[in-house]
């Protein structure tokens, strides 16, 4: 046989290479268990008994089994996402490679249950007597237009505060979207590039806005301790898939003269523990750091500050309500936080602490992201 | 199983290419005849009795047929009992459901309840490919096979069992006993399989997408916008069936097979009669082998031949779904085509080449929506869509869906006409050919299981430990 003939078995030579070495590959790597990406524990070895493979999802168990543990995964993920993206697919799993590193996603359906949800927050109100302040935090894509690719889906939000400021019933709605749009023309960073998250400075001039609306006073930025800490990974930075993106930095604010004065109460159910800082450093070993505000979600928590003069306040909110709680607490002595994703008890039975029939607590924040707050399903909920 | 999934590129095939050529030739068909039930099994293990059974009475029958060849009556008597047989099995598990429900609609006193069974897996194909044989036995166009491991490795043998191309029974009745499988062809097969897998998961798939975010918004992204959505489907039906092709018969080839090639560009078709001479090539012969001439073909006067063109698309609707809208989609093609041969031909035949092809597009695109609704409510209000101003030209969320597409949409205009295959059939002897086509497998390789892998990628954001 002759060379020129040899030379043109190349590419079969090559096929069959590559699907024997992926073959033994995913015969013979060891299995990981977790995806630390994917927050999720993936798929084990399925039930090799007859009944299962006659009758049962051996099929389809062993498929996702094979997905989740073929080898090289992450790299495959990375080159599917950076395939999209350079034949312009900007965005093709929701999330927009941006200018100045920024992953954003991908704005909310016009078809999304904002109307129905302020609906039910402003019904809560009315029966419980309350006296709510609710602010929705624009999209990152919505303020952070300008870092967004040319071709993208519009954001919405002005509109949708649109239909809020004229549905918001019996709440008082405080519209931060004119602050945000100064703050980020001035170039501070309101939203954290490789998460769906806002920044600490993001949450700080929301403090500042509801302390305006709410006439409190609020506590000067330089009262606070920053630190920074790098090598932030978020979600954003998770879903896209674009792992040459460079991590981000995220800010602490920790006001020294609260030090000894907080308490932090995290109920689960039926079990409650206790903290003193409204910051849980072990997550700060992790890629995504965001959770180091109050410890991620959870259904309830309840944050006292000795120090600070006002009474007691209930927040129904999304995690991005965590950034500002340090803020936030300055001002009130106790505040309630529910989580409506966790928490699906009555929580009208929160408003009245000492238990005599009448509520006791008055003031009430609803905190969400545009983004959430469009697209929660849990709202519903509400009791 | 399908191939385009992990399982099949990466244990199915290593292990059944390794098997197949490490053992004798002797064993080559039993192999063959099992791992195919294997491939055949993944998805639905029970349904694998069903057509073992299939095969079984079609392999008497045709036995039986040959051996006694000689004796027309009983011969044709055998013919006519395999054929009810087959058609039996099809209705029953196929159409069911779907005559059940007709008849309470047209006759609803009667009350018959409707049985609604899972459909197996490709037994339009393989009953098609059994009643071929029987046929071609009974017509003296190939001898029956005594083995029943032969014949039954006709039938379910991986590459074209669940999916087609439909073999005629005639065209590999020789290759089944004496083929050689060769290194060239394995060669030839090998890049076939990549350029169907290419077709399947880089443009069919993404075309897909398209077309779902699309319709998600219906009729509200305006005229051009409703007429891309479609266009991707177009784009997607046909490089989804033509990639299964490719790959099936590449992998034949890898095997030692040739099958008959199922597609022919037909986007590039300037009547309605070209293109079905160009779409699913293996469909439209068998039809016309086994029905349309056997009803008379144009033998018996234009009247019959109408009609009988008529019985043979209504069929072609119905084969490709139990519904009405599929009875629809195919007895639209069958007046489109009469039309054509009786009236319009002349006519369009001195039209601009350029008008010939917007006037054949156009009524393809239009089939496939009639393809593609099986809710006529929806598939009316989306032909509507495609006229209606009301949305203006593109929606403003449309228009972004579209502009992410573009260069894909442009790949997959370019790959529907035989540009590439020209300039490889130019560069074929090129010394160094080998070069880009090791690079666009190897890159392809990626890229496909990239995108494989992808589908299983799913960041849990809101988990709780």
């Amino acid at each position: 046989m002759n060379k020129k003939k040899l030379l043109h078995f190349i590419p079969a030579v090559v096929f069959l290479v590559f699907i024997y070495v992926m073959c033994l590959l995913f015969i013979f790597q060891p299995k990981e268990d977790y995806s630390a990406n994917e927050k999720r524990y993936l798929e084990k070895f399925p039930d090799m008994s007859a009944e299962n493979i006659l009758f049962g999802d051996f099929d389809s168990e062993f498929e996702s089994y094979m997905a989740d543990h073929v080898a090289g995964r992450t790299f495959f993920v990375g080159l599917n996402a950076y395939y999209d993206l350079y034949t312009g697919r900007n965005g093709a799993n929701g999330v927009y490679a941006c200018a100045d590193n920024y992953l954003i996603n991908d704005p909310v359906d016009r078809k999304n249950h904002i109307e129905s949800n302020l609906g039910i927050f402003s019904q809560f109100t009315q029966d419980n007597n309350l006296n709510t302040n609710i602010m929705i935090i624009p999209s990152t894509g919505y303020i952070m237009g300008d870092k967004l690719p040319a071709n993208h889906k519009d954001y919405l939000d002005g509109e949708y505060f649109d239909t809020i400021e004229k549905n918001c019933g019996s709440m008082n709605f405080i519209n931060v979207e004119d602050a945000f749009k100064t703050a980020a023309a001035n170039g501070e960073q309101l939203y954290c590039r490789t998460d769906h998250h806002w920044t600490t400075p993001g949450a700080y001039l929301a403090y500042t806005e509801y302390c305006r609306a709410a006439g409190l006073e609020a506590v000067p930025e330089e009262s606070y301790d920053k630190t920074t800490v790098s090598g932030f990974y978020g979600t954003t930075y998770s879903t896209s898939g674009l792992w040459n993106t460079p991590p981000d930095n995220i800010e602490f604010w920790e006001n020294r003269d609260n030090i000894g004065a907080v308490n932090v109460k995290i109920t689960e159910g039926s079990e409650s523990e206790e903290y003193d800082s409204y910051f849980f450093l072990s997550h700060l070993e992790e890629e995504d750091k965001y959770p180091t505000f109050l410890d991620g979600n959870h259904a309830l928590v309840e944050i006292t500050n000795e120090n600070a003069d006002g009474g007691t306040i209930l927040v129904i909110k999304d995690s991005y309500a965590h950034a500002m709680m340090p803020f936030l607490s300055e001002n009130y002595s106790k505040i309630i936080m529910v989580d409506l994703r966790y928490y699906k008890a009555p929580i009208s039975a929160l408003l009245d602490t000492d238990g005599d029939g009448e509520n006791d607590i008055t003031d009430c924040l609803v905190l969400y992201s545009m983004e959430n707050f469009a697209t929660d399903t849990d709202i519903p909920f509400l009791s | 199983m399908v191939f385009s999934s992990l399982i099949f590129l990466f244990l199915y095939l290593p292990v059944t290419l390794l098997i197949y050529y490490l053992i004798p030739r002797r064993f080559k068909n039993v192999f063959l005849f099992l791992i195919s039930l294997v491939f055949y099994g993944w998805g639905e293990p029970m349904f694998v009795f069903l057509m073992l059974g299939s095969i079984f009475i079609n392999y008497i029958h045709a036995y039986l047929i040959y051996t006694h060849r000689d004796n027309k009556s009983f011969s044709k008597k055998l013919v006519v009992s395999s054929v009810i047989i087959n058609l039996a099995l099809l209705a029953f598990f196929k159409y069911a459901g779907f005559i059940g429900e007709t008849l309470n609609i047209v006759l609803p006193f009667l009350n018959i309840p409707v049985i609604s069974i899972p459909l197996p897996i490709g037994i339009s194909f393989y009953t098609f490919q059994t009643m071929s044989c029987v046929i071609d036995v009974y017509r003296g166009d190939a001898p029956a096979k005594k083995n029943f491991i032969t014949f039954g490795t006709y039938v379910v043998l991986f590459p074209q069992l669940i999916a087609g191309p439909i073999v005629r029974y005639m065209d590999v009745a020789d290759q089944l006993d004496n083929r050689r499988e060769n290194m060239d062809q394995f060669v030839d097969g090998v890049k076939l399989f990549m350029v169907g897998m290419g077709k399947k998961i880089l443009i069919a798939n993404q075309m897909g997408l398209l077309w779902d975010s699309l319709r998600a918004t219906g009729e509200q992204n305006g005229i051009i916008g409703s007429w891309i959505g479609i266009i991707a489907y177009s784009f997607q039906i046909y490089f989804d069936f033509s990639g299964y092709s490719d790959m099936a018969i590449g992998l034949g080839r890898m095997l030692g097979f040739e099958f008959l090639k199922n597609f022919d560009y037909p986007y590039i078709s300037k009547t309605i009669t070209e293109f079905w001479r160009r779409w699913h090539i293996s469909l439209s012969t068998w039809f016309k082998e086994y029905v349309y001439i056997p009803l008379g073909g144009n033998r018996k006067g234009v009247p019959r031949q109408i009609l009988n063109l008529i019985i043979v698309w209504a069929c072609t609707g119905l084969w490709h779904g139990a519904s009405l809208n599929f009875l629809l989609w195919g007895l639209y093609f069958g007046v489109l085509l009469i039309i054509e041969k009786f009236v319009l031909m002349r006519f369009l035949n001195k039209l601009p080449a350029f008008i010939q092809h917007i006037y054949a597009l156009f009524l393809i695109c239009i089939g496939w929506v009639i393809f593609y609704f099986e809710d006529l409510g929806q598939l009316w209000s989306y032909l509507c869509s495609l006229f209606n101003p009301e949305y203006g030209l593109i929606a403003s969320d449309a228009f972004h869906i579209v502009m992410s597409y573009l260069p894909l949409l442009v790949v997959a205009v370019l790959a529907s006409t035989p540009l590439a295959f020209k300039l490889y059939q130019k560069l074929r002897d090129w010394r160094y050919i080998w070069i880009p086509e090791t690079g666009l497998c190897l890159g392809g390789l990626l890229i496909c299981t990239a995108s494989l892998v992808s589908q299983s990628y799913n960041p849990f954001i809101y988990f709780r430990f």
